[in-house]
């Protein structure tokens, strides 16, 4: 009887001193980091590459409040520093109009705020080369664009509209049975397949070489382009990681030093098609 | 391959011409006296020469080079009565034997041990721990006993948190144990999400866990091995058990084959749909509200489906994005409908077809099945099903070539299957709405996800008893991997991974004794056809026994592996995933050191101290937050880094007597260096814990009254906190909010510690036997957080704390005639 009693006491003191409920800790420390986004385009100018910083879990985002436009910021190519400017009412931007993107070469970005130095490097792919592309037939087989060349990144895939003609009917589209994905189905969560006028301009994320395309992605008759973009690593790394898991909390893979963002770059081909 | 094979050839042909039987010798089999159950790992010592072996998995040893005359032969095991025999060896002969020794509970009484103070051991015992699964099924737990929570319970074992039964081993994640049941793999060892594990302790006879430096004949794996045998059947007479808790109800029969065999049949299923149980309904319901709570369901307008929280492939897509489109569950757990259950069953006939041939066909097949109901959100319903399992069969052939040369054939094959299924709908109202904005006529959207992996192998081993002094063990595996995983929206494939490859390894190990040194060494080499890799798994255990009470122990191993889980850390929602490597996915690599000492302060108490260094290469942790496409390579979908964990173990059991148990501690650190987390930059995987205390007792009141108790403490689960907000602006325009974070697990939840109770009464009525078992999990109602939650959906990001169960009184009966 006096062993049960001692068996008791003993449960009674863990039971009185493990009643107590785990606190609930707030958020971590505000901590003021360097956000950089800049993508280069074979071809073009550096025209809107934006620095800016990471706001409080209190207050909602706003770019332009996060915007930093009074940062140094330098490229790097061939041995030739570029400084690039802030862009007149587009806080936290900066451009170099004389710097034109080449394919092949590799740009290093230097970043200088009060938060200190964040720096970042790119090598521009080369431009892939889209095999031809024609005619698409409402209520026929898919059509599979294919393209060429090599990529560390992937490919992302948009198509824009050049002239639409009349909207194609459902019932053409979905068959007598309706119902489809329900409308916008995007593997890679960056643009929907169909192009409906909300979803236009949207890009998918690709790693193969070909994509395939068919009625259910297209409301309306007409001529559209067909444009691939090569993918430097950097932009590669961020697409395939874009989603952060509420439960581990990981960042997509950045490739800045000293903050965090994107410095990346694509190279671009096109092919004009009809669908009718 | 080739030199494989012809190593293996070498090493027989040189270990059979060395073997020498110039005097006398005994084989045998140890069996349960009231069963005929075999006794695998029991010690049998010649006492005038105070030399012993252990029984193999079959229960036999051999003891050679005895001299003519009378030796007695004793026997002792874990739980049993200590029992000798004198035998009269003739020179150049052997003389067979059968010891039966009498369970301990029979007797009520304290049972002195015999034999060795330190005894061999099947294993050269380091950082190895065994016994028989009755010892671990008596600790109390949720509901049904479960020899995972039991094994929780032992230095070096971490867990995730009590909701889950995978084991988390010397800083080595679950999928890198190799999980044996009668030596064939076990893929899934799990019911509930891990909350329950697979394996009924009605059916099972013997476990042991190898925490690292695992011999040679086991392979491929990086952190531990969990060996357990089923029974064989009663070889006496026809028995059956059954029992009955507030989870499932089992039944276990058995009985002899004739006078050569027996078998064995046990099943055991939940039984919610018959009868309801208050204890299930509040497990599952808390397992799937707080689990549902976390999973993104993105509206069809999103552009994708949601997908579960870091829920293997694909993830979260399209427009739902971090605090975007979340489905907050947690305010509406009671509105939802589950209908859950699993079941498993084991097989095993044994037939002795001669003195020197035995075979045995066993089995097992294990099945959860979730239909789940989700209440209205945005104008949809959704209704998930999944399904998960492991079926496993093996046929085995046992030839005894001549006293001391034993072969075995086996041929097995286990299969893992998970189906994913879920499916929204919109109601007539939302049909029309999305309609009219151009949608066209949606009904609803799927996802779908199936995995399989088939692992068909075939095995030959020889076990050679060169006298008493020398072992060896060899063989040869061959295995089939075909894994197949789809990920599918409605009625089309969105990704699929079709992969199947060879595997071939060879093992050859060596166990010698000289005096007071026992050592081990041996090597594995290893072919995976996938990848073309070819790895060399060279391994040593050594033991040095410096008196009857103290013996020092040491091991180092180079291990690797061939086969990936994915499953993420922790907390997630979701059936695991088996993928082998590829050309992409460089197979895993570990290296074990393990040193300490035991001690046998007394008759029936053990001290173990050990401490361990491992370090781990080509880790792989699934990468939650990537997108899967139809040409991803496989290796985008995992990070992949390295990792080291060191530490220290000790372990003061009583193994016979009115009161046993074990008090455990560990003292460790684990660490992961992954180039795409954290910055590059080390961190601690979420179940590293600096401290892990358990407190196990085994209490024998008297008159068949048992009083169960365990104590655990940890150190809180490590976790990340977000610091700031920020934003990602596509080329096209398009933004995705993020959330900046701290240090990848920089912070640790509150402390971790939890009571048990448990009290049991053995009965007998007639000839029906039993035991009514009524236990208390967390007896001090502690609520330990499960992990802590970070929602986004506001302005503010709101934190909540997920709590872990609480108090939970459960009662379970166990009738045996």
């Amino acid at each position: 009887m006096r062993k049960i009693q001692w068996i008791f006491c003993f449960v009674l003191g863990f039971g009185v001193g493990g009643c107590s409920t785990a606190p609930t800790e707030s958020l971590g420390a505000f901590r003021e980091t360097v956000y950089v986004e800049g993508y280069l385009r074979a071809g073009s100018p550096v025209s809107d590459l934006f620095v800016g910083t990471t706001m409080p879990l209190s207050s909602v985002y706003d770019r332009e409040a996060s915007a930093l436009s009074d940062a140094l910021v330098t490229i790097e190519v061939d041995g030739v520093s570029y400084e690039l400017s802030p862009v007149v009412d587009r806080p936290g931007y900066y451009a170099q109009p004389d710097l034109i993107i080449e394919s092949g070469k590799t740009y290093y970005l230097s970043v200088t705020t009060g938060l200190g130095t964040a720096i970042a490097q790119t090598t521009v792919p080369v431009a892939p080369h889209v095999l031809g592309a024609s005619t698409l037939l409402i209520g026929g087989d898919a059509y599979r664009v294919v393209w060429e060349g090599e990529t560390k990144g992937g490919y992302v895939t948009t198509r824009k509209s050049v002239e639409l003609l009349e909207q194609i009917p459902l019932a053409t589209q979905f068959g007598r049975f309706g119902g489809g994905f329900g409308g916008a189905v995007d593997t890679m969560g960056l643009g929907a397949l169909r192009d409906s006028i909300a979803q236009a301009d949207q890009w998918r994320f690709l790693q193969g070489r070909s994509l395939s395309l068919n009625s259910r992605q297209f409301s309306y008759y007409g001529m559209y382009s067909f444009l691939v973009y090569a993918l430097d690593e950097n932009y590669g790394d961020y697409l395939i990681s874009s989603a952060q898991d509420e439960a581990a909390l990981d960042e997509p893979r950045f490739h800045v030093k000293g903050g965090i963002g994107l410095f990346a770059s694509m190279a671009a081909d096109s092919v004009v098609f009809r669908v009718e | 391959m080739r030199r494989i094979l012809q190593l293996f050839l070498c090493v027989v042909c040189v270990a059979i011409s060395t073997q020498a039987y110039g005097q006398g010798a005994v084989r045998g089999t140890v069996r349960d006296a009231s069963n005929g159950e075999t006794l695998p790992n029991a010690n049998v010592v010649i006492d005038s020469l105070s030399i012993g072996v252990a029984t193999d998995k079959v229960g036999y040893f051999v003891i050679g080079n005895l001299s003519q005359g009378t030796h007695r032969v004793s026997a002792s095991y874990i739980g049993y009565q200590g029992r000798s025999i004198q035998v009269v060896v003739i020179q150049g002969e052997t003389v067979r034997i059968v010891i039966e020794m009498e369970p301990a509970e029979l007797m009520g009484e304290e049972i002195e041990a015999i034999g060795e103070r330190v005894a061999p051991t099947e294993v050269t015992p380091v950082s190895a721990f065994g016994t028989r699964v009755t010892e671990l099924a008596r600790i109390p737990t949720v509901g049904q006993p479960d020899l995972m929570r039991g094994i929780q319970l032992l230095p070096g074992v971490q867990t995730a948190s009590e909701n889950s039964a995978g084991l988390y081993v010397r800083g080595g994640t679950p999928g890198q144990n190799l999980i044996l049941l009668d030596d064939v793999v076990v893929y899934n060892p799990n019911h509930l999400f891990g909350f329950f594990s697979t394996f009924n302790p009605d059916a099972l006879k013997d476990v042991t866990l190898i925490k690292g430096t695992f011999p040679a004949r086991y392979g491929d794996r990086l952190s531990s091995v969990l060996d357990i045998t089923n029974l064989d059947g009663n070889r006496k007479s026809f028995d059956a058990r059954a029992s009955m808790d507030l989870i499932s109800a089992g039944l276990t029969v058995g009985g002899p084959v004739g006078e050569r065999g027996s078998w064995m049949f046990s099943g055991r299923r939940t039984y919610q749909e018959v009868l309801n149980s208050p204890l299930f309904d509040h497990i599952v319901d808390e397992m799937f509200s707080t689990r549902i709570g976390t999973i993104g369901t993105s509206p069809v307008t999103g552009g994708g489906p949601g997908g579960l929280r870091g829920g293997g492939f694909g993830g979260r897509q399209g427009g739902e994005r971090f605090g975007q489109a979340r489905f907050n569950f947690q305010q509406q757990t009671s509105e939802f409908g589950q209908d859950y259950g699993f079941y498993d069953t084991n097989f095993k006939l044994n037939l002795d077809v001669s003195d020197n041939d035995r075979v045995s066909v066993s089995g097992y097949m294990g099945n959860d099945a979730l239909n789940l109901s989700l209440p209205s959100f945005r104008e949809q319903t959704r209704d998930q099903l999944m399904d998960w399992g492991n079926q496993i069969a093996r046929f085995k052939w046992l030839h005894l070539y001549t006293d001391n040369l034993i072969g075995n054939v086996q041929v097995s094959a286990s299969r893992y299957l998970s189906n994913f299924d879920v499916a929204t709908n919109q109601n007539e109202t939302a049909n029309s709405d999305q309609a009219g904005q151009g949608g066209g006529g949606r009904r609803g959207f799927a996802l779908n996800r199936n995995n399989e992996l088939n692992d068909l192998t075939a095995k030959l081993t020889f076990d050679l008893y060169s006298g008493p002094f020398h072992t060896t063990r060899m063989g040869a595996q061959f295995t089939s991997y075909d894994a197949f995983y789809k990920q599918g929206v409605g009625d089309s494939t969105r990704s699929q991974i079709n992969t199947s490859s060879f595997y071939q390894t060879g093992f050859v190990e060596h166990t010698m004794r000289w005096g007071r040194l026992e050592l081990t060494p041996g090597v594995r080499v290893s072919h995976f056809q996938s990848g073309n890799y070819t790895r060399w798994s060279p391994r040593v255990a050594g033991l040095f026994q410096l008196d009857d009470r103290i013996a020092f122990k040491g091991g180092w191993g180079i291990y690797h592996q061939f086969v990936n889980l994915i499953s993420i850390e922790a907390n997630t929602y979701t059936t695991d995933m088996w993928l082998p490597v590829d050309e992409t996915l460089t197979p895993g690599k570990a290296v074990h050191n393990a040193f300490g000492l035991m001690l046998t302060p007394g008759e029936s108490w053990q001290v173990d101290l050990e401490f361990y260094h491992k370090d781990m290469d080509d880790l792989v942790e699934f990468q939650s937050q990537v997108r899967l496409s139809d040409s991803t390579p496989l290796a985008d979908l995992f990070a992949t880094g390295s990792g080291k964990s060191y530490g220290g173990e000790f372990l003061l059991r009583k193994t016979e007597g009115r009161l046993k148990g074990w008090i455990g501690y560990t003292l460790s650190k684990t660490e992961h260096t992954f180039d795409a987390l954290n910055q590059g930059n080390p961190f601690p995987p979420k179940y590293d814990r600096r401290h892990d205390v358990s407190v196990v007792t085994d209490y024998y009141l008297g008159r068949g009254w048992n009083l169960n108790a365990n104590w655990v403490y940890g150190t809180g689960q490590a976790y990340t906190l977000p610091e700031a907000r920020y934003e990602v602006q596509q080329p096209t325009g398009q933004t995705i909010p993020y959330v900046h974070v701290s240090e990848k697990n920089a912070y640790r939840l509150p402390a971790y510690h939890r009571m048990d109770l448990g009290i049991t009464r053995d009965f007998r009525w007639g000839s029906v036997g039993g035991q009514m078992v009524f236990s208390v999990f967390n007896v001090y109602n502690r609520r330990n957080v499960w992990y802590r939650s970070f929602d986004a959906t506001e302005a503010e990001i709101q934190v909540q704390d997920v709590l872990l169960q609480p108090i939970l009184p459960s009662v379970g009966f166990r009738f045996n005639m």
